[in-house]
């Protein structure tokens, strides 16, 4: 089964919120249906961490912010050896966190 | 007296507002009625109640007792922004005195009022508790005590009013069973007050004293002891939900609305944290310190109280409440209620919404959730049971920790 991440579309005003806002901040709508994002964008900017939180089994962590091609912004994991500030990227949902039973899932972006 | 009344208020529903999927070997919680929505929801609904727009907003509070530990989410001030476009750059702060958290909330809205620093406040109460299995819970009420003697020693909120129960007996010199009869009438009350409350966790609680001492002491629909003497039907319940109230003058109260109520006088004063430093366990004293404080404030006293909302996050402390407020002689509240007393019907009625025992028990949401209902009552929309007499003065009585934080306050009708 494939997962998606859920934008939120206004049915006000057709806007899409990432992540959900609970009221539309253009028209001020409570009513939203959920759609999956779009999974191509623009890496905005990442960083790259050495000394992780618990739950985090690896030696370090590349954090991205990507703009999808919809205007979404939103952060997730980039598996990209180097990446560039500027490079379009494709994202997957994936397993990010095991804690006991429950698993957080988030994008984890690619250049492929 | 406080200048500063409230002119708006909403409950949400309250509840296990998840849904359990079984999965083969666990049980998976899907969240229904997030953390965040329950404040958007409880925001959003007040404002509107007070025939406000957003942006008439000066400030927001919220209370919640453990989101980091329920919800993995700390600094919840900053969700308040998502209620309205125009509540960015607002400022916004949280508050946390375990289950009085969110009526300190309100006293802190009600100090910058009176400040004269904000016209309209924004007050939310709010947990969600139900994401965690019970141990967990248990284990994050636990750090509400004083830690290092008692939940860092195994110490649970059932323990700790089990303690207060078993002084009580003691001193008024009551049998186990005395005890017993008097905490289910307690509870039964409860059950039968939050039948009419369409917003309460427990709707179809056993509606009499005899249906309870009759459950079995084990298996499936028992009255499991919890903690002796108190057993399963003693405690709150583990809710979800968020209340909130709007605050503002009450000279532009009066000016802009057709129903005011005042808060009339406030009554925060806290114990010692251990339970063991406590000489008298029979009775709140820092309880009754609130109240007399409360009551001097608003110039009035027991004999005037026409309805209260009292915290009986344990039938026992409905007892202490009860005997606090004067509305009991110290020992006989559970007389009182074995009586009959303190139903819809009699001269004062205590915990019309079903309490914290049937109405639910959301830890952070339970102060502003009193405010909130005890409001309703007094302009004359309540939810659920009214009075047989249309109230004009309501008190409520949330208690933090083992009634270590206590907070009282007087709510008037005055248009
Ligand atoms: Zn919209």
């Amino acid at each position: 089964m494939e997962r998606h991440i859920l934008g939120y579309k206004c049915r006000g005003c057709g806007r899409v919120w990432y992540p959900n806002r609970g009221v539309c901040q253009d028209c001020r709508g409570i009513e939203f249906d959920p759609v999956p994002l779009p999974q191509t964008g623009k890496l905005l900017t990442f960083t790259v961490l050495h000394n992780l939180a618990v739950d985090f089994e690896v030696p370090s962590l590349t954090l991205g912010i990507v703009e999808l091609s919809n205007g979404n912004r939103i952060t997730g994991h980039l598996k990209i050896d180097q990446p560039k500030i500027g490079m379009k990227v494709t994202g997957k949902v994936e397993p990010v966190r095991q804690v006991g039973y429950q698993t957080f899932h988030g994008m984890v972006f690619s250049t492929t | 007296m406080s200048n500063v009344s409230i002119i708006g208020a909403y409950n949400t529903k309250f509840g296990a507002l998840i849904e359990v999927k079984d999965m083969i070997s666990f049980k998976r919680k899907i969240d229904t009625h997030s953390f965040y929505d329950l404040i958007i929801e409880a925001g959003r609904g007040a404002i509107k109640d007070a025939g406000l727009e957003a942006k008439d907003i000066d400030a927001v509070w919220i209370g919640s007792c453990s989101p980091s530990r329920f919800v993995n989410q700390e600094h919840v001030a900053p969700i308040a922004t998502a209620i309205d476009p125009s509540f960015r750059f607002k400022p916004m702060t949280r508050t946390e005195c375990a289950c009085a958290s969110s009526s300190v909330a309100i006293y802190d809205a009600v100090y910058a009022i009176e400040a004269g620093r904000y016209k309209n406040v924004l007050v939310i109460g709010v947990e969600k508790m139900n994401l965690l299995d019970t141990p967990s819970m248990t284990a994050t009420l636990a750090t509400c005590s004083y830690f290092p003697e008692e939940g860092g020693r195994g110490a649970t909120f059932p323990s700790l009013f089990a303690e207060l129960a078993k002084a009580y007996k003691a001193h008024y010199k009551l049998s186990d069973q005395e005890l017993r009869t008097q905490l289910a009438h307690v509870a039964a009350l409860c059950y039968r007050n939050a039948a009419a409350n369409p917003l309460a966790h427990v709707q179809n609680g056993p509606a009499t004293a005899e249906a309870i001492l009759a459950l079995p002491e084990t298996g499936r629909g028992s009255n499991l002891m919890i903690a002796a003497p108190l057993r399963l039907h003693d405690c709150s319940l583990v809710s979800d939900g968020a209340a909130a109230v709007v605050l503002t003058t009450t000279e532009n109260a009066k000016a802009t609305r057709k129903k005011v109520v005042e808060i009339a006088g406030i009554g925060h004063s806290v114990e010692y944290f251990p339970l063991s430093q406590r000489a008298n366990k029979h009775l709140l004293e820092a309880g009754k310190n609130a109240v007399t404080k409360a009551f001097q404030e608003a110039r009035i006293s027991t004999a005037d109280i026409d309805i209260a909302e009292v915290h009986d996050c344990f039938t026992i402390n409905q007892l202490l409440t009860t005997e606090a407020l004067g509305l009991s002689e110290h020992g006989r509240a559970g007389y009182d209620y074995a009586a009959g007393r303190f139903t819809a019907e009699d001269k004062v009625s205590v915990n019309l919404s079903g309490g914290l025992k049937a109405k639910g028990h959301p830890v952070g949401a339970t102060g502003a959730s009193m405010h909130a209902l005890v409001y309703k009552q007094l302009i004359g929309e309540p939810i659920g049971l009214a009075p047989k007499k249309a109230p004009t003065i309501g008190v409520t009585f949330n208690v933090g920790g083992s009634a270590v934080t206590n907070c009282v306050s007087v709510l008037r009708r005055i248009k």
